[in-house]
């Protein structure tokens, strides 16, 4: 049984696509049942959904600030 | 004359031996109902393997011949030759009972005969013969058993001298029922430990009770009493809650929870009411029972930490009970109850305020995380107007993957916090149609 911790720190990777197919199965039957993590589930879906809006309305002026200058890109 | 159907047995059977061969399978297997030779082949009707004979044709060849061989033998069940009862009782009325067989009744003559035995047969799979080439060459009849003799085997093994056992003394415990006056110095010093914890506490707090109505303002700050004593407190409850999930979290709510009471207990004495959570009403306070010093204080408390203990615990065993969700996980962290947000959905709907609420969000962030969100949003990349890989930013902050990832799942939640808090539930309420995302991706 996977803990509800195990659980969230797992979402983001959930939600990209990253997990094995086991570990989706698991993701979801948890989430089937707990109503908590559904909602965390929700919620970071929806960050996801804000920060890609972010990224594209901003587009180039607000990415070219976005890079921290210390970084060597 | 008749060859069996499987054409590489090879084995030629009279009508007589068939009747033989008809008799002992019919021994081995009780389940034949028809001849075997009529109909189905033999190995249709057994299989190809025959009881003690081996697989295939081989078992069966073994089988026929050794039928052929010794006609008169039965077999038994599991297709071992059976010595004839005549056989086997040897001369008549040695038996260990004393008493003549049941042979001797009819005159029924001995029937002695030595077996044929062939130079290749076996009569198991073991390879047992049924009478030793000793008998058959010192013409001793069959079926009387050789005498063994015992014979020395060589002893080129070594011979350990058994090991010497270790003789543990045995300690006697005498336990010795205390006499009245040693009770009493027991009792005495741990009567002075009191009285030392006591004064100690007295010391810290500069009063010496009793602590009653009239004194109210010389009664310890709860505040200080937590900083003291909460510590001595905690290791009582988890010692009470050992062996529950999250003990150690569920005694620290405990503490907490007994402090808050008591606070407000002070609180209601010194106002004289106190207000009903269930009625709304006031009620007087009852305070008969005066604390006389400042251990009976500190115990009073101790007893509410116990109490709320105790009530932590029994909730965590109905919890287990039901299967519902846990308070606490593994780890014995609190889990948060997690409102579900609704945030902007569509483009249309994110407006400039919300822009500079998002961005000032993420600049709040520790460095570490901000630098990786931000190289992972979309259009981050400038050149492909596209956000980096978890690769790209790994080799850009010189770390493994697995921290990027984790620091970025680390800044995601802690803006759905933040957004959390700054929207909460009336976001969904108020502007955006309340919707469900499918788990599905």
């Amino acid at each position: 049984m996977a803990t509800c911790k195990q659980i969230r720190n797992n979402v983001y990777d959930f939600l990209d696509g990253e997990l094995t197919p086991g570990q989706n199965k698991t993701v979801e039957k948890h989430i089937a049942g707990c109503k908590n993590c559904e909602a965390y589930l929700h919620n970071s879906k929806n960050v996801n959904h804000i920060l890609e809006l972010l990224g594209n309305q901003s587009g180039k002026g607000v990415a070219t600030k976005i890079i921290p200058p210390t970084i060597e890109s | 004359m008749k060859i069996l159907n499987e054409p590489n047995v090879g084995v030629l059977l009279t009508s007589e031996d068939e009747d033989r061969v008809d008799k002992a399978l019919r021994t081995m297997s009780k389940s034949i109902k028809s001849s075997p030779f009529e109909g189905k082949s033999l190995f249709q009707q057994f299989g190809k393997s025959l009881p003690t004979y081996g697989k295939g044709l081989a078992g069966w060849q073994k089988f026929l011949r050794n039928v052929k061989s010794a006609p008169e033998t039965t077999y038994s069940r599991m297709g071992q030759r059976v010595p004839k009862l005549t056989q086997l009782a040897g001369p008549i009325g040695t038996r260990s009972t004393g008493k003549p067989s049941q042979l001797s009744q009819s005159d029924a003559p001995l029937e002695i005969t030595p077996p044929q035995v062939e130079e290749e047969s076996t009569f198991s799979r073991t390879g047992q013969k049924p009478v030793r080439e000793t008998q058959v060459a010192n013409n001793i009849p069959y079926g009387i058993p050789e005498q063994r003799v015992a014979v020395q085997k060589p002893q080129n093994k070594l011979v350990l001298p058994p090991k010497p056992r270790k003789e543990v003394p045995i300690q006697k415990i005498e336990y010795k029922i205390p006499t009245q006056q040693e009770q009493e110095v027991v009792k005495a010093k741990q009567k002075e430990k009191a009285r030392e914890i006591a004064s100690k506490d007295n010391m810290e707090f500069g009063f010496q009770g009793p602590f009653d109505r009239s004194n109210l303002d010389k009664w310890p700050d709860i505040g200080k009493a937590y900083e003291l004593w909460a510590p001595q407190m905690y290791k009582r409850a988890v010692k009470l809650l050992e062996g529950n999930k999250g003990a150690t979290q569920a005694a620290e709510d405990a503490v907490a929870e007994a402090f808050v009471e008591q606070e407000e207990y002070l609180r209601d004495l010194k106002r004289g009411y106190r207000i009903n959570k269930k009625t709304g009403k006031q009620e007087p306070v009852v305070f008969d029972r005066p604390y006389d010093n400042i251990s009976a204080f500190k115990h009073a408390l101790l007893k509410r930490v116990f109490h709320r203990a105790i009530d932590i615990s029994r909730k965590l065993t109905n919890q287990r009970k039901i299967g519902s969700e846990d308070i606490y996980n593994d780890e014995g962290e609190d889990i948060e109850i997690v409102d579900k947000v609704n945030l902007p959905p569509d483009e249309k709907i994110m407006n400039e305020e919300q822009k500079k609420q998002l961005n000032a969000v993420i600049e709040q962030l520790p460095d570490k995380y901000k630098k990786v969100l931000k190289l992972s949003m979309p259009g981050a990349n400038t050149a492909t107007m596209k956000k980096f890989t978890d690769q790209e930013i790994a080799d850009q902050l010189a770390v493994p993957i697995g921290t990027v990832k984790t620091w970025k799942n680390k800044a995601k939640s802690l803006i759905a916090d933040k957004l959390r808090q700054i929207y909460g539930n009336e976001f969904e309420e108020s502007v955006f149609e309340p919707r469900r995302i499918p788990i599905d991706r």
